[in-house]
């Protein structure tokens, strides 16, 4: 009898995924292993699964993120179109300067105006993507709540995710849900035993909410996650 | 355990190689025997090299791996780590042992009719290894991208400012850090209070300030209104201040006009791809495929110096041989993968920008890959030409039934004598290395063979001793198709005229011949009057041969007698003019005038252009110093009679003009053109090679090996796609 043959299996698809996950960070960071795609973020075409994760709070941020950026984007136009207009009146003040480099200065400056609008298009299309707060959280499982009495200051220890430094990290003021920001008294150490956590001190004062901030890394400026803390008073 | 699957891996080069190393891996516990079937005596392909006279090393090319190849660095690690080299004993016996940082990179200017200059830099080393796993922080997406490139700008501008020899006149204030609402507005309060905005520190702070402020305001919702007003004061006062400073620093120092074209180059950059929306484009850089590189700068308002800049020319098209048809007055390049590779060439790569090889490429890379195969098993069958892959008779496939390859006919080149198997590699002082030719007193005939020139990985070349027929099912089950893409239309026929899509792929990504030559010399490079960094790869230089490196840290590796010990080594590489249309396989005299065209190619630009590198080489007369190159061996005598260009006889030079040597283009509109390796058209046949849907659309190491791995997974589904790096890369 004749041997059967053998057929490849099919692949799960044939082409790259380019679409630019958020935040940058790629689909294949981190792989199969990643915590992202173990605890079920990750709709395993490595974009956040829209929103949050069931962060109950999170699309009424950013439903109000949403409109801060249409006010911006108001703002903005305004204000770059006289800045144009500023700019282009100044155009005679080249003097001495070649055709070549007077037109690479121009465009230089064009491209000035265009990044600061390239914020904005970002900030926007990360919004629109519905997903605010990603919810790749410094600590694995459910948002971490902490009790405050009005006798003092609480903390709360937070585990790092692997691979990451405190030092490389910064973190951005918590807002709650409402849009509201708070200036301090939410503030990241290092916790004494063990580098891989850090601590969130919360102020006696701190109003009773649900914070969320951005954490960056400190030389890029990328977001590299969300931190989410509920706060109670006992 | 039951019968393993054969699998039939075609050809020696990353691609197939990375294949037969993924199948082969002890997770898979033996469920694939792997076969190599490659033409002539070695593997290696685009990236073979041989030892010739001397132990000199001769290469197809000049070969260096990139920072970002972390797909080829990982695999080539693992490599190493199994090949188990004892460092005691083995001069190169690590991955670490192999490559070394090899960072001072130029380009070349023209200045005047007479005058080049070249401009060396030396990119900054960068945390981290390629290959090392990744964090997710790593800078791969657009956005990612054009804030480095932002922020490249900012550098670019504090490096303009540098006075020649001097330090920067234009002292940086302590900033504070962008972390609050309060503190971007004191920032913006003291930007604005500048007499102007045309500081180094102003302009810097600036774009840094632009980068971090609408964060802030989508933090800040109550606030924007008085804010967003100060920022377009920002944005009108610093247009002003680039112009200012410019003014000042531009006009009076034409040299700064460099840094101007990477600024308005990156700035370019940036704008075209918030216009064009990457950011957030399902196809990322792709989007944009259909345009040329310097097409896509011009529409997004780049000044023509700037697309015409040495930078451009160098990294988007003279490196990656970028001319259609080999003609250096049709450059052409994708915008997309222009894109694509560039960002990851500079702001993705770890360790170092480029990383050199410290011995040949073959030696450095084929040779552990061969030693570990063949102790997981992996068997080599050299002398096997692929003749022609046959396709099963459509009428007799079932219904429902896709498909496949039937047979893989091969000319078999050489027998072993005593039907011994082919031992490939010469030992240098304990290296193993691949000779520059085959070990002909192995082979049955050699003698006879040798005396009649035959060229076994010549396409001209018929020697054949017999005819091998492998039939699906008896002899294998899978097919790794890794030929050079070249070769396609020539051995798979049948799949070129009965599918649309291959028909496709082989008109439309098309491919160049390439020529090099070596230098071995007696003076220094300093004694030849180039005075910059010594082991430099400069490119952008003039055609016929736009690319340069010295390599003098071979030597060592090599075998010279003391009397013509060379202390200069250098590579010449570039594209070669390809005559579109098929070959004609009987017209054996075409690789020899292809060859003597590249001699001549190498004595003309030695005598009329390679002083401008090297000021002294130029002898008082006029022409090269042809009397610098180092004689062969037994070239005593010889050598003195030998004078004038006679001398380069001595010396290197190939031109590769065999069609699956040909270099793979990334014009522009062709990337969907690829066939991919995970394919299923054919279910027992998957692709390996540059030349693939593989991800990264360039002629390089990296889309090879990123290629080969996808091959494997679509025969075994490993390695996860998850981790072939960069595989979803936008
Ligand atoms: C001059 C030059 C310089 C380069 N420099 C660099 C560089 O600096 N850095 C970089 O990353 N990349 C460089 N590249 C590109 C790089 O070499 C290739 O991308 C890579 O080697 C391609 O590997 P591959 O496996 O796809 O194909 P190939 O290397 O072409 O392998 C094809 C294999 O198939 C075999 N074969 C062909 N026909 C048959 C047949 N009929 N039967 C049996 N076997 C057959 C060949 O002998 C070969 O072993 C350079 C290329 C050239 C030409």
């Amino acid at each position: 009898m004749a041997a059967k043959r053998q057929k490849k299996p099919d692949s799960a698809r044939t082409q790259p995924n380019r679409k630019s996950s958020l935040y940058g960070v790629p689909t294949w960071i981190g792989g199969r292993r990643s915590r992202a795609a173990s605890n079920g973020e990750n709709n395993g075409n490595g974009e956040p699964t829209s929103g949050g994760a069931g962060d109950a709070s999170s699309g009424g941020a950013a439903a109000s993120v949403r409109n801060v950026i249409d006010s911006c984007k108001k703002i903005l136009d305004d204000q770059v179109e006289r800045g144009r207009k500023a700019a282009s009146a100044q155009g005679g003040a080249f003097g001495s300067l070649s055709d070549q480099a007077e037109r690479m200065i121009r465009a230089v400056s064009d491209a000035v105006i265009d990044v600061s609008t390239m914020w904005i298009d970002y900030i926007g299309s990360v919004t629109q993507a519905g997903d605010w707060f990603p919810r790749r959280d410094a600590q694995d499982g459910g948002q971490p709540t902490v009790q405050i009495s009005p006798a003092g200051a609480a903390t709360v220890d937070l585990k790092l995710a692997a691979d990451t430094e405190l030092e490389t990290l910064r973190f951005q003021p918590l807002m709650d849900s409402d849009g509201n920001v708070w200036d301090t008294g939410i503030q990241a150490v290092a916790a004494p035993s063990d580098d891989t956590w850090f601590r969130l001190v919360v102020r006696a004062s701190q109003p009773e909410g649900r914070y969320h901030g951005a954490v960056l890394d400190e030389t890029s400026g990328e977001v590299r996650g969300t931190l989410s803390v509920e706060v109670k008073r006992t | 355990m039951s019968k393993p699957i054969e699998v039939a891996v075609i050809g020696g080069g990353c691609a197939s190689i990375t294949a037969a190393f993924e199948l082969t891996k002890p997770e898979h516990e033996g469920k694939y025997s792997v076969t190599v079937y490659q033409q002539g005596w070695r593997i290696g392909g685009k990236g073979a090299s041989g030892r010739g006279a001397d132990d000199r090393i001769e290469e197809h090319g000049l070969h260096i791996w990139m920072g970002f190849y972390d797909n080829a660095f990982r695999v080539m690690r693992e490599c190493y780590e199994e090949l188990g080299r004892d460092p005691a004993e083995h001069r190169i016996a690590t991955c670490d042992d192999a490559f070394f940082e090899g960072s001072q990179v130029g380009v070349t200017e023209r200045m005047t009719d007479e005058e080049w200059n070249v401009w060396t830099t030396c990119f900054p080393s960068t945390k981290g290894r390629p290959g090392d796993p990744l964090t997710d922080n790593s800078p791969f997406s657009v956005a990612s991208y054009l804030s480095h490139a932002v922020k490249l700008v900012a550098t670019l501008l504090k490096a303009a400012a540098q006075e020649p020899g001097g330090s920067d006149d234009e002292k940086e204030e302590e900033r504070p850090r962008l972390r609050d609402a309060a503190g971007l507005l004191g920032q913006f309060r003291r930007l604005l209070g500048y007499a102007q905005l045309g500081t180094l520190a102003g302009l810097v702070e600036a774009l840094q300030a632009l980068e971090s402020v609408l964060g802030w305001l989508g933090r800040n919702p109550k606030r924007g209104g008085a804010e967003g007003s100060l920022l377009a004061d920002l944005v009108h006062k610093l247009s002003a201040g680039i112009r200012g400073f410019a003014e000042r620093r531009f006009a009076k120092d034409a040299e700064r006009r460099r840094l101007w074209e990477v600024i308005d180059l990156m700035l370019t950059i940036v704008r075209g791809s918030i216009r064009e929306g990457l950011m957030t484009h399902p196809d990322g850089f792709d989007a944009i495929d259909h345009y040329d590189f310097r097409e896509w700068l011009e529409k997004h308002g780049a000044s023509p110096a700037t697309t015409d800049c040495a930078f451009v020319r160098a990294v988007a098209y003279d490196l990656i041989f970028a001319y259609e048809d080999g003609d250096t007055d049709r450059p052409s390049t994708s915008a997309a993968q222009a894109l694509r590779g560039g960002m990851r060439m500079f702001f993705g790569y770890r360790g170092a920008l480029f990383w050199r090889m410290t011995s040949g490429m073959g030696d450095i890379v084929f040779t552990p890959f061969y030693e570990v195969l063949r102790k997981r098993g992996v068997k080599f069958e050299f002398f096997h030409r692929l003749e022609n892959v046959k396709l099963a008779d459509p009428a007799t496939l079932e219904p429902g039934e896709r498909p496949y390859v039937e047979a893989l006919e091969f000319d078999v080149q050489a027998k072993v004598r005593g039907g011994a198997e082919y031992e490939p590699l010469v030992d240098v002082r304990g290296l193993p290395c691949w000779p520059a030719e085959p070990d002909w007193k192995q082979l049955v005939g050699g003698r006879r063979m040798k005396e009649a020139g035959v060229d076994f990985e010549s396409f001209w070349d018929k020697e054949k001793k017999s005819r091998k027929t492998l039939r699906v099912t008896k002899d294998f089950d899978f097919v790794v198709l890794g030929l050079g893409l070249g070769a396609v239309p020539y051995v798979c026929s049948e799949l070129v005229e009965r599918d649309a899509r291959w028909r496709r792929m082989v008109e439309r990504v098309k491919t160049v011949n390439t020529q090099a030559f070596q230098l071995w010399m007696h003076p220094t490079m300093e004694e030849l009057g180039y005075t910059g960094p010594q082991e430099v790869t400069v490119s952008g230089f003039v055609e016929p041969f736009d690319t340069w490196a010295a390599m003098p840290h071979l030597l060592s590796e090599e075998s010279w007698p003391e009397d013509r010990k060379p202390r200069s080594l250098a590579y010449f590489c570039n594209v070669f003019p390809t005559p579109p249309g098929a070959l004609d396989r009987e017209d054996t005299s075409y690789p020899l005038k292809r060859l003597a065209e590249a001699r001549e190619n190498a004595v003309d630009f030695l005598n009329r252009d390679v002083h401008r590198l090297w000021s002294d080489a130029a002898s008082p007369k006029g022409g090269f110093r042809w009397q610098v190159l180092v004689e062969g061996p037994g070239g005593g005598s010889a050598a003195k009679k030998r004078s004038g260009s006679a001398r380069l006889d001595s010396q290197f030079w190939t031109a590769n003009v065999n069609p699956t040597d040909r270099y793979v283009l990334s014009l522009p509109g062709t990337a969907k053109d690829r066939i991919s390796p995970l394919d299923n058209t054919y279910d027992n046949l998957t692709v390996a090679g540059d030349w693939t849907a593989c991800g990264h659309v360039a002629g390089c190491v990296e889309a090879a090996v990123m290629s080969g791995r996808l091959a494997a997974h679509s025969i075994s589904q490993q390695p996860p796609l998850e981790d072939i790096v960069a595989y979803d890369h936008p």
